[in-house]
């Protein structure tokens, strides 16, 4: 009986009108789905488009901010010091250069970066060996912080040579913008 | 990977339609009914092909997801009410499937079972499959399958006066 009802069963097939009309509800479903994935991926673009002008635009804001802050320090740190160093407040003076640069009077601080000179080299020293690579247009850059001089040192690797720059800067960023400066005058 | 070996759900449906249908219809003992729960499990296979590793995974997928939808169906009030109240229909569709009391008896009998001993009959006796892969395709445990097979063909015997067969 079981075999019979194996047989019945075999009998039974599904409709090739039922089988044409589920393929194309398939391709319906595929084309739904390839939709809804290219959708997701524009969402995804977008929010990565929007993660990174959100970073832009605190790197912009952190500039002037810096610089804005360093300013301050400089009024306010040499006016609480000359205060308390002589303790009466008489002979506080302001400045005459207040707001203005004078970059040529000795000791005076500045935020702007200074380029010291630019060497050419034929190979690259070992301090910088162990130095992580900034790589910048073709050009490879290593940086180097001597705190006691206060002082950068960026080895560079052009397409055609290679070079020692010195210079001031307050952070590495803009001792590299200084770098890329000194380079193309270089070249 | 050859053509044939490459799984999709195209080829499923080429390689089993007639399988899913069978249990399609099985459960849901009208054309009507098992046409939709046939389209819903294929449509339901293209946005899970890609996960499938081999033929036999898909086979495994298209029962299991057949019988989820049939309970699910069953689930729903309207058709608890109206199960109870159909008669195994005569299914006549031109050329391809037939049937009549008279010539199938078996397969009426086993419309006749409820549905959950229905299953067990078709997929051990029909698709041949272990009472442990009923078990994973059915979600029960192999102990609660073989008392349903049991159960089942003490119903079938009955039905069919006492088959030596079964």
């Amino acid at each position: 009986m079981i075999e019979q009802y194996r047989k019945d069963m075999s009998e039974v097939h599904a409709r090739t009108e039922l089988i044409q009309r589920t393929k194309v509800a398939m391709k319906q479903e595929e084309e739904r789905l390839g939709e809804k994935d290219s959708k997701e991926e524009g969402v995804q673009n977008e929010s990565a488009d929007h993660i990174i002008k959100v970073n832009s635009r605190i790197k912009r804001l952190w500039i002037p901010l810096s610089a804005a802050a360093a300013i301050l320090i400089l009024i306010a740190v040499p006016g609480v010091w000359s205060k308390s160093g002589t303790g009466t407040g008489r002979d506080i003076q302001t400045p005459a250069r207040l707001g203005q640069a004078d970059n040529n009077q000795p000791g005076f601080i500045t935020n702007e970066p200074v380029a010291k000179g630019v060497t050419e080299v034929y190979e690259m020293p070992e301090e910088f060996e162990n130095i992580k690579e900034i790589q910048k247009e073709n050009v490879v850059y290593r940086v180097l912080y001597e705190k006691e001089s206060d002082e950068w040192t960026a080895f560079i690797a052009s397409e055609n040579k290679m070079y020692l720059f010195t210079g001031e800067a307050v952070d590495e960023e803009r001792f590299l913008q200084l770098a890329e400066a000194a380079l193309k005058e270089a070249e | 990977m050859t053509k044939e070996e490459q799984i999709t759900a195209e080829g499923a449906i080429d390689r089993y339609a007639d399988m899913v249908y069978r249990l399609a219809l099985s459960q849901m003992k009208n054309q009507s009914d098992a046409d939709d729960l046939f389209q819903e499990v294929f449509v339901r296979l293209v946005s899970h092909v890609q996960e499938l590793q081999s033929w036999e995974h898909v086979k495994a997928w298209l029962i299991r997801v057949t019988i989820n939808c049939a309970r699910k169906h069953f689930e729903l009030y309207w058709n608890k009410k109206v199960s109870y109240l159909e008669e195994p229909e005569l299914i006549a569709d031109g050329n391809e499937s037939y049937l009549m009391e008279e010539e199938h008896p078996v397969r009426v009998a086993v419309e006749q079972l409820p549905s959950k001993y229905r299953l067990i009959v078709h997929l051990f006796y029909y698709e041949q499959m272990s009472v442990s892969e009923i078990a994973w395709a059915t979600q029960q445990k192999e102990t609660t399958v073989k008392s349903q097979l049991f159960r089942a063909r003490e119903m079938l015997k009955g039905l069919l006066e006492g088959d030596p067969d079964l």
